[in-house]
């Protein structure tokens, strides 16, 4: 099949550039500290961005229900964040079923304040109806989060993710090249952690649970 | 299907290596636990993945895989980079070496089916042609189901 290859996206390539330099501000966030002892003064949990959180500023986008979806409502519950698009047909259905693993997990440990949010690097196909039928199919709680492409962009941008328009063959399908990694948003709106691909629900969930209980120790 | 065992091939692996082309049996390629994901709603694209055993005496390079059921397929495998960005890069050939098994899963190398000529759905059963280089075609049958299945009794 021919493909035609096509100018990445001028817009998104901004967008990979601005994340990529804060993508260098998140490794040198992480912690590899030794085991800690009494209550927690440096964590020993991996990939846990402490004690200088990135506090998430305002944004606006669109759920999937059409309502609006800003920082207010990331306060008082702790969010999984994903991005990326619904025509991607292996890591994020990958990535969907197992953060529908681990909230299915965490229900049963009876903590229900918990969100997931997939948010869309393709506005343009990802519309509201679409995000709402797909994010449903992986769990009916979960959150799909679109809008214009400045709207996204107001939550991307300041979140270091990388998106960027791939090939478009003849047919007018494309691929979107995005960051694979779920970000953990605490319920202060503070950017807490990052887990990065390949997924599994255990890893996640164990994490999540350390980065919980340490954070209750801090407050 | 028409995937058929000959008892014959286990004996002649020289023959077998110094013919060509020959059928699936002959050369002792195997390819199990074919299967496709359904796809979420709204969505035209589906992922598939499977085994391919080698259990001939030489390399065995994978370069086509074609469907009555979609109009296109593709090779890809999805390529994490350093700084954690996910990108699908299109493979044409996947070798495989003597004796070994290659694995098409779930955030790894899968088969992008494009087009499905009709809505696919769990239960479903799909045949699925695999061409190799030496002119080796294999037949089999993909199983169509939830990525995570665990979730049907929801």
């Amino acid at each position: 099949m021919m493909l035609k290859k096509k100018t990445v996206n001028a817009v998104a390539l901004i967008l990979g550039l601005i994340a990529l330099g804060l993508g260098v501000g998140f490794s040198t966030a992480h912690y590899y500290t030794g085991p800690a002892k009494e209550p927690a003064q440096e964590p020993s949990i991996e990939g846990l961005f402490w004690p200088n959180p990135k506090q998430v500023r305002p944004f606006e986008t669109v759920d999937h229900t059409g309502e609006r979806f800003g920082l207010k409502q990331l306060e008082g519950r702790w969010s999984f964040l994903f991005f990326g698009f619904t025509h991607c047909p292996d890591i994020c259905p990958v990535t969907l079923s197992v953060l529908d693993q681990v909230e299915r997990e965490l229900e049963q440990r009876g903590i229900t304040n918990t969100q997931t949010l997939f948010v869309t690097v393709d506005p343009e196909r990802d519309t509201t109806r679409q995000l709402s039928e797909y994010v449903g199919y992986f769990n009916p709680d979960f959150i799909g989060l679109g809008g214009s492409e400045e709207q996204i962009r107001s939550l991307t941008g300041q979140l270091g993710v990388v998106a960027a328009r791939g090939e478009v063959s003849e047919d007018g399908d494309y691929l979107v090249d995005h960051s694979a990694s779920v970000l953990l948003v605490d319920p202060r709106g503070r950017l807490i952690s990052l887990f990065s691909a390949p997924h599994k629900a255990d890893e996640i969930l164990s994490r999540f649970l350390d980065i919980r209980q340490f954070m209750q120790q801090q407050s | 299907m028409i995937h058929k065992i000959r008892k014959a091939a286990v004996l002649m692996p020289i023959l077998a290596a110094l013919a060509a082309p020959l059928s699936a049996s002959e050369t002792a390629l195997k390819v199990h636990d074919a299967w496709i994901a359904e796809a979420p709603p709204g969505v035209r694209v589906n992922a598939g993945y499977l085994i391919i055993g080698n259990q001939s005496g030489r390399k065995r390079v994978l370069t086509d895989v074609t469907s009555p059921a979609f109009s296109r397929i593709e090779m890809h495998s999805t390529v994490i980079s350093d700084d954690g960005t996910s990108s699908m890069q299109r493979q044409k050939r996947i070798p495989v070496p003597a004796g070994e098994r290659f694995r098409f899963s779930p955030g790894g190398h899968h088969l992008m089916l494009f087009d499905g000529r009709e809505p696919i759905r769990t239960g479903d059963e799909i045949p699925l042609i695999l061409h190799f280089a030496d002119g080796i075609t294999i037949d089999t049958i993909a199983a169509v189901r939830r990525i995570n299945s665990s979730h049907e009794h929801h």
